[in-house]
């Protein structure tokens, strides 16, 4: 029987499967070497890493995410971009709604059961590529600002105990460390010149960095590669007094079951100064099972290329943490969007420790 | 022809919704934190990790000097002595060892796994049966074992009382652990009554003195080296170490780490049985087996120390990397390659498969570190991952 290219079955296919997200064509044949087998579409490495790249190639980062929209959470806070002590955001904080657009659409897609349709639509499907902007686009500034506030909270906690820090702006690049974790170390090793480049023409001898992914990837990867690296790469936690911080707000005598993000507690061996934190600050936190050294993952560094493996890890963990107390504690922009993504799957409501103090 | 990794996504996405494997591997990951509590703290283990480590690194550096002094050590005991470069060197070498028309008992060992060495004898016309549970559990249901040292892993008590049922022609109550292990004990004790051969594997193997260390719960690989006259012993070349208090030292670490706080049972044996006791003449067999024969494998452990693979040669098989891995506590064994499943079984993989066979595998790792965080050797498992990933994404980027 042969197959022929159906444009009604293509356009109910994207619309049941998308949710109407992803309505743009794009026709670069980046699904080419996707696969469907009669009832699913399922993402090959280099529809991934092609988007990824494509992405990079445009705006520095993989999520295709615009320079604004990295820097507005600064709007109004006066910070120096001449500073030699700098915060260092990593743009992943701000980042947490795209990915969460991003890894969820893939989910859908991946998901659509196109019954015998299959390989019509993946016919048509491969010459329309998979474009993301439309799904941003629908981000509403509310999405944005809860993670934008919790980059502002940082410059809070640093500034009570006496650590001023400047920010580079539109000068400050995306670390590269996704590129990393999929193994595209070329593309990794240039972003990072890129980076420290930036750091060495504002001057800057100390950064302070936020998240535990872009920790790691200056302070442990960066010296790999870069010879005459020496910058001083410094954690939050390493640097904010626990003395002075208190739990604020709403989330005040909350119970919040602590997950450690892996990289945290393994890589950077952060855990303690996680826990020292928040005891100061008088936090209602209970240990969960797999916890500290042994932290059990979110998922999160394999929701690009096996989205449905990862939010399957993402669930197991947050069911867990939901054994411990009904709200959980986190210390990643990573393992933040893996367990809001899930949220209404496994009802466990996830704060960043940025969020519970002041 | 290995996988593409879009078949191992397919598969990796399928196994998700495998209620009774998901099932298992959590009651067992579970379990064995228990045990893992256990002993992670102890003095003793805590020294002996450190000891154990020092042993496997000179391992790594010495393999082929060790190998050949542990051969020359067996033959001085009266023990036959092979080496075997590939896996059809060492498929042929237990063939011709065994022959046809025999009954043969194994424990286990994931050597054999390897070769398929089960299959390869039962088709040369001989009886072949497992003599650990778990690994007779997968015999009859005709699987991969699902974990380095628990091959049923994956199996829930209910699926144990089918394939009993199925095998054993009558029923089983799954809630009667007690009356299901009895009655493969039954089973097999007339077959280890009755086997010309028992194969058994290596822990770890005394360079010095030629003496063959294995550790065990059942007591299944004391039976299965000394009731059938010959014993056929098969293990990989990186098994072998300086001396037998090394030896002993590395199986009781495993036993430690493979989550039994006090190992059962550690054999070593140096030789087939003999006795002097009349007129100071030997004669052999005494009780024991009456001749013993030692099959080194490489399979492609010797390449892998001249590679970032060389760090996964100091594995001693213990599979707690396995059992903290939260990608194997969605997938089990489906993550894996034909023999060899989740962390250090992908570098494994690797190793004894080829790097192609791992590669689709590699991107399902968190490296998270979990792996690396247990490891009583500290291999870095997520990082050798990593160099394995990072090697097929390049080639995949330049084409």
């Amino acid at each position: 029987m042969p197959i022929e290219a159906n444009e009604e079955v293509v356009t109910s296919g994207l619309k049941d499967a998308l949710d109407g997200t992803y309505p743009a064509a794009r026709g670069d044949n980046t699904l080419k070497s996707a696969q469907a087998d009669n009832t699913r579409i399922l993402l090959d490495r280099k529809d991934v890493f092609q988007t990824l790249i494509e992405n990079w190639k445009r705006t520095s980062n993989p999520v295709g995410m615009k320079a604004e929209e990295l820097v507005a959470w600064s709007k109004g806070l006066g910070l120096s971009s001449e500073s030699d002590t700098i915060l260092y955001t990593g743009g992943l904080y701000q980042m947490i709604p795209f990915i969460n657009a991003f890894v969820a659409g893939v989910e859908r897609l991946e998901s659509t059961s196109v019954g015998g349709a299959g390989f019509k639509v993946f016919r048509a499907l491969s010459s329309l590529g998979f474009d993301v902007s439309s799904a941003y686009a629908a981000l509403t500034a509310g999405d944005k600002e809860r993670f934008n506030r919790i980059v502002a909270n940082v410059v809070t906690l640093l500034d009570r105990s006496g650590v001023a820090v400047g920010y580079l702006g539109h000068d400050e690049l995306y670390s590269g460390i996704l590129f990393h974790d999929l193994g595209m170390d070329s593309v990794f090793e240039e972003q990072g010149r890129a980076v420290y480049g930036k750091f060495k023409e504002h001057g800057v001898k100390r950064v302070i960095t936020m998240d535990p992914h872009s920790t790691m990837a200056l302070k442990q990867l960066y010296p790999q590669f870069i010879e005459s690296f020496d910058i001083e790469v410094r954690h939050y936690m390493e640097v904010v007094d626990p003395g002075i911080a208190v739990t604020k707000g709403s989330l005040k005598g909350q119970k919040f079951a602590l997950h450690d993000p892996c990289v945290l507690a393994r890589k950077l061996d952060l855990w303690r100064n996680y826990r020292a934190l928040l005891d100061q600050a008088g936090a209602d936190v209970v240990e969960p099972i797999r916890s500290r050294s042994m932290t059990f993952c979110c998922g999160g560094p394999i929701e690009n290329i096996a989205p449905k493996v990862s939010s399957e890890i993402t669930v197991k963990r947050a069911m867990e943490l939901k054994q411990a107390a009904e709200a959980a504690l986190v210390a990643c922009p990573i393992c933040l969007a893996n367990f809001t993504r899930v949220e209404r799957k496994t009802g466990l409501a996830t704060f960043d420790v940025l969020e519970v103090l002041r | 022809m290995p996988k593409s990794f879009l078949d191992v996504k397919k598969e990796m996405y399928d196994a998700i919704s495998d209620e009774k494997m998901r099932i298992g591997v959590a009651r067992g990951m579970d379990s064995y934190l228990k045990n893992y509590e256990k002993v992670k703290d102890r003095p003793d283990v805590v020294q002996l990790r450190s000891e154990v480590k020092a042993i496997k690194d000179y391992d790594v550096k010495h393999m082929e000097e060790l190998y050949k002094q542990a051969m020359e050590a067996l033959v001085r005991n009266g023990v036959a002595a092979y080496y075997a470069d590939t896996k059809q060197d060492a498929l042929e070498t237990v063939g011709k060892l065994v022959g046809t028309g025999k009954i043969v008992v194994k424990s286990k060992s994931m050597v054999t796994e390897e070769l398929g060495l089960r299959h390869y004898l039962q088709e040369r016309g001989n009886e072949v049966w497992e003599t650990d549970l778990g690994e007779l559990i997968i015999q009859f249901r005709n699987e991969k074992p699902a974990h380095m040292i628990s091959p049923a892993l994956h199996v829930p008590r209910e699926a144990v009382a089918e394939v009993l049922k199925k095998e054993f022609g009558r029923t089983f109550d799954p809630n009667d652990l007690p009356g299901m292990v009895g009655a493969v004990r039954d089973f097999l004790r007339s077959k280890l009554l009755k086997a010309q051969v028992g194969i058994t594997g290596i822990n770890a193997i005394s360079a010095m003195d030629g003496t063959v260390v294995t550790v065990e719960n059942e007591a299944n690989i004391r039976l299965t080296s000394s009731l059938p006259p010959m014993n056929v012993v098969v293990g990989g070349i990186e098994k072998v170490v300086p001396t037998t208090l090394d030896a002993v030292k590395v199986a009781l670490l495993q036993g430690y780490y493979g989550g039994s706080p006090v190992p059962t049972y550690v054999n070593l044996s140096a030789g087939p049985s003999g006795t002097r006791d009349i007129e100071k003449t030997l004669v052999r067999p005494a009780q024991g087996s009456k001749e013993m024969h030692v099959v080194l494998v490489n399979n492609g452990r010797l390449d892998a120390t001249k590679t970032p693979l060389w760090d996964t040669t100091r594995c001693i098989r213990c599979g707690a990397c396995q059992l903290v891995c939260p990608t194997y506590s969605v997938d089990g064994p489906t993550w894996g390659g034909p023999t060899y499943t989740a962390a250090v079984g992908l570098p494994w993989t690797a190793i004894t498969e080829g790097r192609e066979a791992a590669e689709p595998l590699s991107y399902f790792c968190l490296e998270c570190d979990a792996c690396n965080n247990i490891c009583p050797v500290q291999i870095d498992i997520s990082g050798t991952i990593r160099w394995i990933k990072k090697m097929s994404t390049e080639e995949l980027l330049r084409r």
